[in-house]
């Protein structure tokens, strides 16, 4: 993935580490990317929290296989639940940093973007390797059949069943319901555990890339372990968002601005929050 | 009888649109070449029955690889038939983009765009894609 090859300007908008509930999280990016495919603001990379554990759910799950995952411990009533514009499985946003990229394309090729999921997974890799902590892409551990050595704390406590989200295991039937029991070519792994996955939304004249990558393990999730068991590195959501933005600028050929959503995207970031993913509609729509 | 594709229109967006019959009804599909570069389906929505449509509207959505791409409608009408068990058979979309594979039929309410590319304009532009 890089600037030349996609027609990007050579500035792109970094937007400060933020925490917001939910339905504002999505309504920003969807109001991002909304003003970045019209050219009405640069390329723009975004990394945040969320205020309260969040479920996210990818845009073509249903909410009753949310409501059946909340059920099954009395603690995950306190965990919120939102519907992501962007595919893939369901996330527990709990101790993970989650970013959005947005882009503007200049052809109409459908589907996924990869270029876009190889270069952000590859500076999330250089950046960890900055930090001591190794990881590579499913795609190139997939002949791993065996888990590494050191099993974490969190994985000694899993079920025999939860052994299908060791890398190497593929789940032969449905796709599990949480994004990181899930192995996609790009997921990034570490120890045998996904630590990082992405998928995307596609508009006219953009593309919207979600991701997050877990950085420690959730109680609400206790078989995900997250790069603090894995690795024993802990990471503070700010700085290693620095490192990864830095390493996303490298790889992109593209030098960073430090900015601010404009009055326009708050604008629309509120009608959309109101509309959509605060809406039970939305949530319920499937 | 195979749908002949050297008769269909293309939008930019790859939906083909075959409006050869004379009742005004047109056929919406995917492209194979889009198919292809999709690469695995595994979620189609689709409109509603009645559903006005203006050119360039979306009529559903797809998800592979873990991104949602729209549909967008490469004609204006009124939605008339939907394929509703393409959804649950996407393999078959795959293998058949031009039969099997319809998506929606349109009721037109008036002249096909002059967007419409012919099958060879349309092959220009995927081969010029790579």
């Amino acid at each position: 993935m890089t600037r030349q090859d996609n027609n990007l300007p050579s500035q792109g908008r970094l937007l400060p580490f933020a925490l917001h509930d939910a339905a504002s999280n999505m309504a920003i990016d969807e109001a991002i990317v909304q003003s970045v495919a019209k050219h009405d603001v640069a390329p723009t990379l975004r990394f945040y929290g969320w205020s309260r554990p969040t479920l996210s759910l990818g845009y073509f799950q249903t909410l009753a296989d949310a409501e059946v995952w909340s059920g099954q411990d009395a603690d995950r009533k306190y965990v919120d639940i939102v519907r992501r514009s962007t595919g893939g499985g369901a996330i527990l946003h709990h101790f993970e940093l989650t970013y959005s990229l947005s882009l503007p394309l200049s052809d109409t090729g459908p589907g996924a973007r990869e270029c876009v999921y190889q270069g952000v997974h590859r500076s999330v890799v250089e950046s960890l390797a900055k930090c001591g902590v190794a990881s590579a892409a499913f795609r190139e551990t997939a002949s791993l059949v065996e888990p590494a050595d050191s099993a974490p704390e969190a994985a000694e406590k899993q079920e025999p069943d939860d052994r299908s989200t060791r890398a190497g295991l593929r789940s032969a039937g449905n796709e599990p319901f949480l994004c990181f029991e899930r192995r996609t070519d790009e997921d990034l792994i570490c120890g045998g555990y996904k630590i990082l996955g992405s998928a995307q939304r596609r508009v006219r004249g953009g593309v919207l890339q979600h991701g997050s990558l877990l950085l420690r393990v959730s109680p609400h999730a206790p078989s995900l372990p997250g790069v603090l068991e894995l690795s024993g590195a802990a990471m503070p959501p700010r700085a290693i968002a620095e490192l990864i933005a830095a390493k996303v600028g490298e790889v992109m050929g593209m030098q960073w601005q430090a900015g601010e959503i404009t009055d326009a995207e708050q604008d629309a970031a509120e009608q959309i929050r109101a509309s959509r993913y605060a809406a039970a509609e939305w949530t319920g729509r499937r | 009888m195979s749908r002949d594709t050297t008769k269909l229109r293309f939008a930019e967006t790859h939906e083909w649109v075959d409006a050869t019959q004379e009742d005004g009804i047109a056929t919406i599909g995917i492209s194979k070449f889009a198919l292809e570069a999709l690469n695995d389906l595994v979620y189609m929505d689709l409109p509603e029955v009645g559903r006005t449509l203006k050119v360039g509207d979306e009529f559903g959505e797809v998800e592979s690889v873990k991104a949602v791409s729209p549909l967008y409608s490469p004609v204006s009408g009124e939605v008339v038939e939907v394929h509703s068990e393409l959804p649950d058979k996407l393999e078959s979309l795959n293998e058949d983009p031009y039969d099997f594979g319809w998506i929606i039929k349109v009721k037109l309410d008036g002249d096909l765009p002059d967007s419409l590319m012919d099958h060879a304009a349309y092959e220009k532009q995927c081969s010029e894609a790579g």
